[in-house]
């Protein structure tokens, strides 16, 4: 942990609130800008930088050219979310039990579950503006057809923010009970395969596979973003609030597992 | 320190609440996810029809990964041509263009020269009539290889060097075959890869059925293989063509006329009128496909089941759709002398 983080924990020595999981957070952002993991987020928007340099050049002809790279930039920029999420959710509590830093942590009047809230929280956020700033500038690089609503983008950011914590989630919990590569892989999978494997249980498994997919986490319901690009109709307020209801339950129940398995974790 | 010892003892009321919320959580997401399902599916703006969106997975990284798995099965059937070659790759057997859009690899050299004649079929094809004839390892034209020959060569020792290290023919050879047998786990990858390949499928069903000291169980594999393919491209002619065969040397006669009129049937849906070439969509090889189709279920009628009244009826039918074909001339010339 670095010294600024520390700081920031030091100077909760007496408890200011009911919410002591503020400073932790904050000490999680400070980390990630000393660390350089904040740095992954920027290369990767050199990256998207560039290739938009690049079809400002090449130029945009067709409406078929245009609805495609929209596509591929909101999916490309909702996948990179994704993994950083994943990646950086997953290293958090692993490493500061490698290298001993979580002692001076559990020591300071904050709870095992404040302290993986505190973790997670900041990351998730950068997760949901690195979306953002993605999704900006693929709309930046791509004129918008008529056929495209921005309520449905606005609906796929909101749902997407869901997904992502989501997989933080669950990336916390696993990174608690697997190895950390282990752990952040089996997210991985889960989050851009798990439709698919509660697709194919649910036909190829008969009446109890179809029962088996119910519980398999399905983080496509939560990427919209081919909706907006085909021009499909927006969600209604029910459906949003049922994707959203999922969503919270996922986070909810991974939390809870999370904790738990913090909780009676002998450090 | 006190926080480092802060866990619940095991088996306390704690880990009772916390297994109750998860059950609880858990059945709340299969009650719920049932009713989400809707918002999966969309109908894009731009697709007219409910049945047309079904099959088409508008997804960029999809369209990526399907072009990706098709350039696969392409490369992997310019592969099986040039082993047909015997590792010698011809400069004029692939025309990219249609390569692209059909998986047509048309041999040019031999349209120009032969244009009208008999033989203007795809590489491929090319090999069926060998194994039919005089054996795989009968060459036929003159083709012109890839590495230029001396003559036309400028690199001097470089392209010496170039045509003594590759498979290579001089452009006076004929150029010969090698038996295809082997391809056939290409032939069944690149299907993999490319189930709309169809031509994989022809194919590959169609040295299934070469394989003769294999028999019923080679058969039997070019059937489900061929069956695999009309799945697939139920509008390829084609198919239900080598289908029909299969089926002949199954001596299946019934299944045999059904197939073979599956393949007329379908063939007529693109075939113009009369039958006249109209590149890419009707080549000659098209029609000479379509019209062995039609000969089939008459000589079978004729030869095979001995129902001479129900061959001539499909010889006239025939000659409605091809006019003055020979081999249907022939037969019916033959029918009615023996009748008489």
């Amino acid at each position: 942990m670095s010294l600024a983080a520390q700081e920031t924990l030091l100077s909760m020595e007496t408890p200011r609130g009911p919410r002591p999981w503020g400073p932790l957070a904050r000490a999680a952002w400070i980390q990630a800008v000393r660390r350089s993991e904040i740095h992954v987020l920027l290369i990767l928007l050199g990256l998207y930088g560039l290739a938009a340099l690049i079809l400002r050049l090449i130029g945009i002809e067709s409406a078929q050219t245009a609805r495609f790279i929209a596509g591929l930039g909101l999916q490309l920029g909702s996948c990179l979310a994704m993994l950083l999420v994943i990646i950086l959710i997953g290293r958090q509590v692993p490493t500061e039990i490698d290298q001993r830093t979580i002692y001076p942590m559990l020591a300071k009047p904050v709870s095992r579950m404040q302290l993986l809230l505190g973790k997670a929280l900041p990351i998730w956020l950068a997760g949901v503006a690195a979306l953002g700033l993605f999704v900006g500038v693929t709309l930046l690089i791509t004129p918008r057809l008529p056929i495209q609503h921005p309520v449905v983008l606005a609906e796929a950011l909101v749902l997407r923010a869901g997904g992502l914590a989501m997989a933080g989630a669950l990336a916390m919990w696993l990174s608690l009970r697997l190895p950390m590569a282990v752990a952040m892989l089996a997210t991985a999978a889960a989050a851009f395969f798990g439709g698919m494997a509660g697709n194919f249980a649910a036909q190829a498994g008969g009446r109890l596979g179809a029962l088996a997919a119910r519980f398999i986490p399905d983080f496509s319901l939560l990427d919209q973003f081919q909706r907006y690009v085909d021009g499909g109709r927006p969600l209604s307020l029910a459906e949003i609030a049922g994707l959203l209801l999922y969503a919270a339950l996922w986070t909810f129940l991974f939390s809870v597992l999370a904790g738990t398995t913090f909780r009676r974790m002998a450090l | 320190m006190e926080r480092l010892n802060q866990a619940p003892r095991p088996g306390g009321g704690y880990s009772m609440l916390g297994t109750l919320t998860l059950l609880a959580g858990l059945g709340a997401i299969g009650l719920l996810r049932p009713a989400l399902e809707p918002a999966k599916a969309w109908q894009p703006a731009f697709v007219m029809t409910e049945a047309v969106a079904e099959q088409v997975n508008t997804s960029p990284f999809a369209l990526i990964l399907g072009e990706i798995r098709a350039s696969a099965a392409d490369l992997m059937w310019v592969k099986t041509e040039r082993y047909l070659h015997r590792g010698v790759a011809y400069a004029p057997h692939l025309n990219a263009d249609n390569l692209a859009r059909t998986g047509e690899t048309v041999n040019r050299a031999e349209e120009s020269r032969s244009a009208g004649a008999e033989h203007v079929h795809d590489e491929h094809c090319d090999h069926e009539a060998d194994a039919d004839g005089a054996g795989a390892d009968a060459g036929h034209g003159a083709e012109v290889a890839l590495i230029p020959d001396r003559e036309s060569d400028y690199r001097g020792f470089i392209g010496v060097l170039h045509r003594e290290v590759q498979p290579w023919e001089g452009g006076d050879q004929p150029h010969e075959h090698s038996g295809g047998e082997q391809l056939l786990p290409w032939y069944r990858l690149l299907t993999l890869s490319d189930p709309h390949h169809w031509r994989g499928f022809m194919i590959g069903a169609w040295w299934l059925m070469q394989q003769r000291e294999e028999g019923a169980v080679s058969l039997a594999e070019a059937r489900s293989f061929i069956e695999e393919g009309i799945r697939h491209n139920p509008d390829v002619f084609q198919l239900h063509l080598m289908h029909g065969r299969v089926l002949t040397r199954l001596e299946e006669w019934d299944g045999a006329i059904g197939a073979f009129r599956r393949a007329v049937e379908v063939g007529l849906k693109l075939r113009p009128e009369g039958g006249v070439e109209e590149p890419p969509v009707w080549t000659l090889s098209e029609e000479e496909d379509f019209e062995m189709a039609v000969r089939y279920i008459a000589m079978i009628q004729a030869r095979k089941l001995n129902d001479i009244p129900a061959a001539l009826a499909t010889i006239e039918w025939g000659l409605r759709l091809v006019p003055g074909d020979g081999p249907l001339t022939h037969l019916r010339e033959d029918l009615t002398t023996a009748g008489e």
